[in-house]
């Protein structure tokens, strides 16, 4: 290696990209004529390069692709798609080889909410005011939520079985790698946006609320305030995202990319329980017969975790069919109340949910109810009929106390004692009927 | 005959560190370069394009690195000039002649675990954290050209260091 320091000053100003017009028609010269100049660029970059794979632990996932690649034969095109990316950007964000700083507080958290960082590290028991390093955050269970604040004051909630990570390397990095996300950013430095990147797109923001829910072939955005440009990964084609509009982006590059103004759900919805759990709703299905009307049984939910250990109950979910990621079904008033008919075999506590979305899709709050065991009349068949107003349920978090005007993204009904072989065949949200 | 996508993989992942180093080498930045090369992969597999052999899929590979991040660089720093194409050519050129760095980031990884601790700052400001050398002159407290005198210094001492271990692992093995 001959480079004179002269020429590595003038290869360095150039990376930091610093030069000014001259230089830069000096650099383009001296690597026109100049092998070991070139020579020195390229392990200039290499290094930088592999530097960062090791910041991210990348050279066991490059292990691990290796491993994986069989299995991959015989999969969907999309579906081996979505799952090479995953693979390739599973070593993003473990900055915490080098930099185990804190860079986010845990400011709110509801069920189960999980830490893991490089090398192993993992934290279960995460109390509110944790502060955490880059790293994972996970969401399990329908109940769940999580909120994180950066120290500029932005903050981002997971709801539900979501799969969060984060960086902050110069500008805040985000991978939802699955479920949903809030995120409420505050002014981001010029030329320093903070990025969100799913298995599906990429979006660059510089300060707006908006929401996004990404599954493995599709990613939704909802934005309520401000603009947030969404680029689909599969083209590179995007499109600016304008408040109280949203877009999807999948992998389907014949898919128009488009910003659209969402509907809002209706004031009433009934569950279709006359047929099988589609779009992520959960329940085992029965068909009507035998002087019983069709059902859903319930099915083990994990709900949350305590002490390490999952917390099951047994019962159904319904949300949205017709979106590719949640979405609302249904818009909440003052007087809006949930209508059931169910029935157990044995007595068993009572747990109701529901997870609310703003208008626009931001997170708008968990509520849950436990009804006395008494509650509902009761006819000849054992099945409980009964109405609950939303003003009677809980909120899960301080900051999201009302739900007026929130639509409903997921609904749940559970027994949380035991399994008590919980069937539903009828529920419904709407407004009280005096 | 076209590859498969088991092979677009394999041929992609072997050419992953010249194809994120030439990425770098426009966009100055290793987690765009990082970007790039996924978003590269992820065209590779979804866009209707079929590759009949490795060479055709490594020349598109380039072509498409290249124009992602010249693209990534006009949106995000479009104040910042880049090379001129015929030294782009130049040096892709010499880089896809170049052998295979098979081992060469485990080699690294066991070079930095022996660079002090302040000169490992360094590395993570500027390559970690995206800083520029300017900040990070004063993150650490020095001149400008003090830092790229420092960083030469350490790029030197990395390359040394890998050569060293990656010479004495064929030494070993043979």
């Amino acid at each position: 290696m001959k480079s004179g320091p002269d020429k590595f000053e003038l290869l360095m100003r150039y990376l930091d990209g610093k030069h000014s017009g001259d230089e830069l028609h000096a650099v383009n010269a001296l690597l026109r004529s100049d092998a070991d100049a070139r020579e020195w660029l390229r392990e200039i970059s290499h290094q930088a390069f592999a530097l960062g794979d090791l910041a991210r632990g990348h050279d066991a996932k490059e292990h691990q692709a290796a491993q994986l690649r069989p299995t991959f034969n015989g999969w969907r095109p999309l579906a081996w798609a979505a799952a090479a990316v995953a693979l390739l950007s599973a070593g993003l964000f473990g900055w915490s080889q080098w930099g185990a700083r804190p860079v986010v507080t845990l400011t709110e958290a509801s069920g189960s909410v999980i830490w893991s960082g490089d090398r192993g590290a993992t934290r279960t028991e995460l109390a509110t005011s944790a502060r955490l390093p880059a790293g994972t955050v996970e969401t399990i269970g329908a109940v769940s939520s999580a909120q994180l604040r950066f120290s500029d004051g932005t903050l981002l909630t997971l709801g539900g079985n979501s799969e969060l990570a984060f960086a902050v390397t110069g500008q805040k990095r985000i991978q939802l790698k699955s479920g949903s996300l809030t995120a409420a950013v505050t002014k981001q430095p010029a030329g320093h946006p903070m990025l969100v990147r799913t298995p599906t797109a990429e979006v660059e923001v510089l300060g707006t609320l908006f929401a996004i829910s990404t599954e493995r072939e599709a990613t939704q955005l909802d934005v309520a305030s401000g603009s947030v440009r969404l680029r689909r990964l599969v083209d590179g084609r995007a499109v600016e995202v304008t408040a109280q509009h949203s877009a999807v982006a999948s992998l389907d590059a014949q898919a128009p990319l488009i910003a659209g103004v969402p509907t809002m759900p209706p004031t009433h919805w009934s569950a279709d329980l006359a047929s099988p759990p589609t779009g992520g709703a959960k329940g085992d299905w029965h068909a009507a017969g035998g002087g019983a009307p069709a059902r859903w049984h319930g099915v083990p939910m994990v709900m949350g975790r305590r002490q390490g250990a999952p917390v099951i109950h047994h019962g159904i979910s319904v949300r949205d069919h017709a979106r590719p990621s949640a979405g609302a079904f249904v818009t909440l008033a003052t007087g809006s109340a949930l209508t059931l008919r169910w029935r157990t075999q044995k007595p068993a506590g009572l747990l109701l949910f529901i997870s609310t979305q703003l208008p626009g899709g931001a997170f708008g709050g968990n509520f849950e109810l436990k009804p006395t065991k008494t509650t509902g009349a009761l006819d000849a068949d054992g099945w409980h009929t009964a109405t609950f107003p939303l003003r009677s349920f809980q909120p899960l978090q301080s900051n999201h106390a009302e739900f007026s005007g929130h639509g409903v993204s997921v609904a749940i009904v559970t027994t949380y004692e035991r399994d008590a072989q919980l069937e539903v065949t009828g529920m419904s949200i709407g407004a009280l009927t005096p | 005959m076209t590859l498969s996508h088991d092979e677009i993989m394999r041929v992609l992942f072997a050419a992953r560190p010249r194809l994120g180093a030439a990425a770098y080498v426009i966009a100055r930045d290793a987690q765009a370069a990082e970007d790039i090369f996924q978003n590269v992969a992820l065209k590779a597999l979804t866009q209707d394009v079929t590759f009949a052999h490795e060479g055709a899929l490594l020349s598109w590979a380039t072509v498409s690195a290249r124009r992602e991040a010249l693209d990534w660089l006009r949106r995000r720093k479009p104040e910042v000039p880049v090379l001129d194409n015929d030294v782009l050519d130049l040096l892709e050129a010499e880089g896809a002649a170049a052998p295979a760095d098979t081992g060469r980031v485990g080699a690294l990884r066991d070079c930095l675990e022996q660079v002090p601790a302040t000169s490992r700052r360094l590395l993570e400001l500027r390559y970690f954290e995206g800083r520029s050398c300017n900040e990070v002159a004063a993150e650490v407290g020095a001149g400008l050209d003090a830092v790229y005198q420092r960083l030469s210094r350490l790029h030197r001492q990395l390359r040394a260091c890998v050569e060293q271990r990656l010479g004495g692992a064929q030494t070993e093995a043979t």
